[in-house]
């Protein structure tokens, strides 16, 4: 729920440090990460799952219009109401006779698609401004950097608080929130590692051999913070997921009915007392895919920064 | 130093003014937003929506308007609420301790153990305490806090029928035990949440500091190892510690909403939520303008005090 | 498949069960009432005798689950609603009450009430003093505040058809003791009509202060029992005993703390915890959960609400047409819903709400059995007939409380059933709600829970102009008047009756549901409550607190 751009830098020190010699030879690093840090092979395998998941309830649910889960998340079963976990019903029932397996199982449409958002049509285009703000410093870098600065004032919360009291509720305003943030949380923190990577000698001795500009960005600058873009989409993706849940639960989200973990734990408010199953199972839900994507990006980042490399494991 | 300090302080109106503005034109060019025609209520004339209207002063064109606002802010008249007419200052000035006490409670907390865990974490690498407290940065930022919120309610009442007191602010210093009833444990898990970061950060800048040349020659002067750690290595992590407790400000500022949503404090964020959901314009208005205010003079007191905490640090 | 549902269907029947659960009762008549057999009270257990001597004193905490925007009984426009009516009833006075149970006028401030002819009717009020603040100062009440506050409820609260506007010509003040009203035409339902079937418009408020906005919004004076000694900004309303009440030694409390919870989780923790002494709208299952827990220490009661759901429809193409009415009335699964949202606890509601037991249709009137028809595939015929078009897209408009978000998404699956295209926006907040979409008629369908109103004509005023829905009908207007029109009650029930069949066969464009029955929990030390009579209980003064 922070301002993304803090976030995410937070998760992803930029700045000096950050230069990776182009020689590593990246598939090496992988691999003894893989044996190295099981964990976040778990994650790795964790969050890929997911988005399989998520995949998977987006082309069922938009595409042929079913949902990928043994039930109906929006077939009202008056009769079987409040039922604790069972064989049928893993994750319960809910006030509406609702399979909460279900539910949960296609709330990972909503997550997946606002996650999908924040770093595909946010982050990664934020990322290659901030790159190329960076690099080139001009007109360019003062506008993304004032307005990235006058976005950053805001939590996102508040900012959602103030687009809803104009535009309305609903997913369009959160994806326009979030992609808004993580364009410029992307450009900040790839315009410091621009920066500093624009300094370094090969770049330089590039420059030196007649390289053209547009070589120099592709073939050295942006293969050389594509660990940087890695580390920091998985940390927008955790923040999307977050936020989109965050707001549902407030009230203010995706409107009522849509399977959405927020939405479910939102109405746990009037059930949880007797029927604490009903918001544990969405809670670990979220949980579980934003713990998944932190821990990869975790891993990423401790194996990527040559300054803890060899202080691990 | 200076000189940047005061550009600083020079731009900061600016970002306040945009972001004023923006919101300021956002509400007030949207269709099917008359405020004039809510409050007038069902059976109005057109005359007396249009008597609203120059009561409100929104038959002016929108700059004027702006300026009035701005105006009567900066006298300190913040106006009134559209549903039920409250003075907007003396509500904010009510909720206000609510807030603070929360953000604040929970900023310590998050630096507490964001800093000693760090320290810990450090000092014993590779230990099993490490690795307990590194997963657990990667858990207390990943876990919802508004999960463990309602987990907060439930279990305690689950197990012991306890239930924190809810009903309206009792300052420290009237009522110690209820108002640490109240807040200590939202701000737990709202400072665990933001200690992460800190956590994370305080742990690297560490182990670098305890690599460095300085540390080891202190080591070598006979020392106490935790005499250096205090003395020497500390001091050094400190400028980076700043700046990340700035970003867990922003964290904690923005979880405070959920955890007064949830626990039924009577907050500003509260009062966000609800005026931007009845969409009551004038609180919006000024609560969009007093975080902003709030989150960029905090990194602005942040970003100084990096510079007295580390004289290397020159700003252009 | 096992159903929760069945088992506990079975609890819900066990004597023993129930008999434990009322435990040492003092309300006979709440056990009853769970017990659904309505006759007799749990023998052998304790009767109410054992709730021991009342004993004045104490403060009482109660949830208050919205905040008030202010304490303005007179608005502007419908909104004022809310605050108007807590107002009623914790802090101003007024002549009499009727609660529907028995339909007998209760005296409250009027001491002799005289029907001079069926238009006029004189009353006398007895002694009373308003609270001590400024500027009221603890004066005598006259009754020139009780006329300046209905000619200002007249003039400010202009909302659907009201006695107030329609009927109410004029008062007369003959002396300070003494007031007159004049109705242009008769009026049978004088009694409940005149507080606007709730204690709102019939409030007494010191003359002096009705034009101070300030005082009516934030510090109101009243000469009820209690006085506002506190509040944040709506919330967290403390009421403390008016030490000069007109029943003096009364009230028993010395006080009501509110105490603010949004949600119910928070609220029932808050009720386990014994923050709260009295907790309502449980289920059975919750209501079993508290029992399992605390057994003798709570005393559980229910009660048939007053209140009813129901889906409103704007008198617009196509809602216009009554076979589209009618048709979706077919598609709406009452059962259904009473289910989803009261787990089955709730009677089915005609146009009338069935707690006024002596007014509503008998079950087996066939104009009702229509009403409550369920017929899918007849609905979607009827809608084929009517040229309903199915391939526009109706937004489905709701506030957040009392499960109308439960509410919708049922009432929009029954709808989707048989082709009719629902859209769900966000829920409003209850104040928005009030002057945004219900005051303006702003909505095409709309669906809510009605508050629970004593008089048995207001539900059926509705569908008398003007009203929110710009529903015009000159035969349900007819109806409703010949029967608010007969004076002779007997004659009158029968009347109410045909104007629900007029409606019914005119297919009014609001449709109502059900009226939830719901459990209500009091820990045991909370005594003296009066229960299961509606609204009347609020006006009791003899709650006590056994904490010794």
């Amino acid at each position: 729920m922070a301002n993304e751009a803090q976030a995410i830098a937070g998760a992803v020190p930029a700045g000096d440090g950050w230069a990776m010699p182009p020689e590593t030879p990246r598939r090496v690093a992988l691999a003894r990460l893989a044996r190295r840090n099981p964990v976040g092979v778990i994650a790795l395998l964790f969050v890929v799952a997911f988005c399989a998941l998520g995949l998977a309830q987006v082309v069922s649910q938009d595409i042929f219009g079913t949902v990928l889960a043994p039930y109906d998340p929006r077939d009202i079963q008056a009769q079987d109401q409040f039922q604790g976990p069972s064989w049928e019903h893993p994750f319960g029932t809910n006030q509406r006779g609702n399979d909460m397996f279900s539910r949960v199982l296609a709330g990972a449409r909503i997550s997946f698609l606002i996650g999908l958002m924040g770093v595909t049509i946010g982050f990664i285009p934020g990322a290659l401004l901030g790159i190329a703000s960076g690099y080139y410093q001009r007109w360019l870098d003062y506008v993304i950097q004032r307005s990235a600065e006058a976005w950053s004032a805001f939590p996102l919360i508040f900012l959602y608080l103030a687009l809803i009291t104009a535009f309305g509720r609903g997913l369009q305003t959160i994806a326009i929130v979030i992609i808004i943030s993580s364009v410029f949380g992307g450009s900040r923190v790839l315009r410091a590692a621009a920066l500093v990577m624009k300094q370094n000698d090969f770049v330089e001795a590039s420059r030196a051999v007649g390289a053209s500009e547009v070589r120099i960005l592709f073939h050295h600058i942006v293969p050389n913070v594509m660990p940087i873009i890695i580390v920091g989409a998985s940390s927008v993706f955790a923040i999307s997921v977050l936020t989109e849940s965050a707001l549902s639960f407030l009230g203010i989200g995706v409107d009522p009915g849509t399977p959405s973990w927020g939405i479910d734990l939102f109405e746990g408010l009037n059930n949880a007392r007797f029927f604490p199953y009903l918001v544990i199972f969405p809670g670990i839900a979220i949980s579980l895919v934003v713990l998944g994507f932190n821990m990869l990006g975790d891993t990423l980042r401790d194996v990527l920064d040559p300054r803890l490399r060899g202080q691990l494991g | 130093m200076w000189r940047y300090a005061l550009r600083r302080i020079a731009f900061l109106p600016v970002i306040i003014f945009v972001v004023s503005v923006i919101t300021f034109v956002l509400l007030r060019v949207l269709p099917d937003q008359d405020p004039a025609v809510l409050m007038a209520g069902q059976n109005a004339t057109p005359q007396q929506v249009q008597a609203i209207h120059e009561l409100l002063g929104l038959d002016k064109p929108i700059v004027v308007q702006y300026i009035d606002w701005m105006s009567d802010v900066w006298r300190g008249d913040l106006g009134e609420t559209y549903f039920g007419r409250r003075d907007i200052g003396a509500e904010v000035l009510r909720r206000f301790p609510a807030s603070a006490e929360l953000v604040l409670l929970s900023l310590i907390v998050s630096v507490i153990v964001g800093v000693s865990f760090g320290v810990l974490s450090a000092v014993m690498r590779n230990s099993s305490l490490d690795y307990i407290v590194r997963l657990s940065a990667v858990f207390g930022q990943s876990i919802p806090d508004f999960f463990l919120l309602i987990l907060l309610i439930i279990i305690p009442s689950i197990i012991w029928n306890y239930a924190a007191p809810i009903g309206g602010y009792v300052a420290p210093w009237d009522d110690p035990l209820r108002n640490i009833r109240i807040y200590v444990p939202p701000s737990l898990i709202l400072g665990i949440g933001g200690a992460a970061g800190i956590m994370r950060l305080q742990r690297t800048t560490m182990l670098e500091v305890l690599g460095s040349d300085y540390v080891r020659t202190a080591r070598a002067k006979g020392l106490g190892a935790w005499n250096v750690i205090i003395g020497h290595a500390m001091r050094n992590t400190l400028a980076p510690l700043v700046t990340v407790i700035g970003t867990s400000f922003t964290v904690i500022f923005a979880g405070s909403v959920i955890a007064e949503r949830v626990m039924s404090i009577d907050g500003l964020g509260v009062f966000f939520l609800d005026s931007a959901i009845q969409r009551d314009f004038p609180v919006v208005q000024f609560l969009v303008l007093y975080t902003a205010t709030v989150v960029i003079v905090v990194n602005l007191i942040v970003d100084l005090s990096y510079a007295i905490i580390d004289p290397r640090v020159k700003y252009r | 498949m096992t159903r929760i549902y069945d088992r506990y269907l079975r609890q819900r029947i066990s004597r023993r069960r129930l008999l434990q659960a009322t435990g040492a009762s003092a309300l006979g008549a709440a056990g009853v009432a769970i017990a659904g057999c309505g006759s007799g009270s749990p023998a052998g257990t304790a009767t109410p005798s054992s709730e021991g001597t009342p004993q004045p004193g104490g403060i009482v905490h109660l949830r208050q689950s919205l905040t008030y925007p202010n304490f303005n009984p007179f608005g502007p426009g419908i909104s004022a609603l809310i605050p108007g009516l807590f107002v009623g009833f914790a802090l101003y006075d007024h002549l009499w009450y009727v609660p529907t149970d028995t339909g007998e006028v209760i005296p409250f401030l009027a001491d002799e009430i005289e029907t001079i002819d069926a238009q006029t009717i004189r009353v006398t009020m007895k002694d009373a003093v308003f609270q001590d603040k400024p500027p009221v100062n603890g004066r005598a009440v006259r009754s020139t505040d009780l006329k300046a506050s209905i000619e200002k409820f007249k003039e400010q609260v202009p909302f659907g058809f009201s006695w107030l506007q329609e009927v109410l010509e004029r008062v007369e003040t003959p002396d300070d003791r003494t007031i007159v009203y004049h109705q242009n035409r008769p009026w049978a339902w004088f009694f409940t009509a005149s507080n606007a079937g709730s204690p709102w418009t019939s409030s007494i408020i010191p003359e002096e202060v009705l034009d101070q906005q300030d005082i009516l919004d934030n510090d109101p004076i009243g000469s009820g029992k209690w006085m506002l000694a506190g509040h944040d900004g709506g919330t967290n309303v403390k009421l403390r005993k008016f030490q000069n009440w007109r029943e003096p030694g009364l009230p028993l409390l010395d006080g009501v703390d509110y105490i603010f919870a949004s949600d119910d989780t928070l609220a029932q923790a808050a009720f386990s915890a014994k923050d709260i002494d009295r907790i309502t709208g449980l289920n059975f299952i919750e209501r079993d959960e508290m029992v399992n827990r605390f057994g003798d220490e709570l005393r559980i009661d229910s009660d048939l609400s007053r209140r009813y759901r129901t889906l409103m429809l704007k008198n617009e193409p196509p809602f216009d047409n009554p076979q589209v009415v009618h048709g979706i009335n077919l598609a709406l699964d009452r059962e259904e819903i009473k289910q989803v949202l009261n787990l089955g606890d709730g009677e089915l509601c005609g146009p009338l709400p069935p707690a006024h037991e002596r007014f509503v249709l008998d079950e087996n009137d066939p104009d009702l059995q229509e009403y409550f028809r369920y017929d899918p595939a007849d609905a979607k015929l009827m809608l084929e007939g009517a040229a309903f078009p199915f391939d526009q897209e109706f937004v489905l408009k709701y506030w957040a409380l009392d499960q109308s978000p439960d509410l919708v998404q049922v009432i929009a699956s029954q709808l989707q059933e048989v082709g009719i295209k629902i859209t769900l926006p966000g829920a409003e907040d209850l104040t928005a709600w009030l002057s945004n979409t219900l005051g303006p008629g702003n909505f095409q369908m709309t669906a809510f829970t009605h508050l629970p109103y004593e008089d048995p004509s207001l539900p059926l005023s509705f569908y008398k102009s003007p009203n929110f829905m710009d529903y015009e009908n000159p035969d349900v207007e007819a109806a409703f008047l010949a029967a608010a029109a007969e004076v002779d009650e007997e004659a009158r029930i029968e009347l109410t009756k045909e104007a629900q069949r007029v409606i019914i066969r005119n297919w009014g464009p609001m449709l109502n549901l059900y009226s939830p029955k719901s459990f209500g929990a009091t820990w045991d030390y909370y005594k003296g409550l009066v229960l299961s009579r509606g609204s009347f209980g609020a006006f009791n003064s003899r709650a006590w607190l056994d904490k010794s």
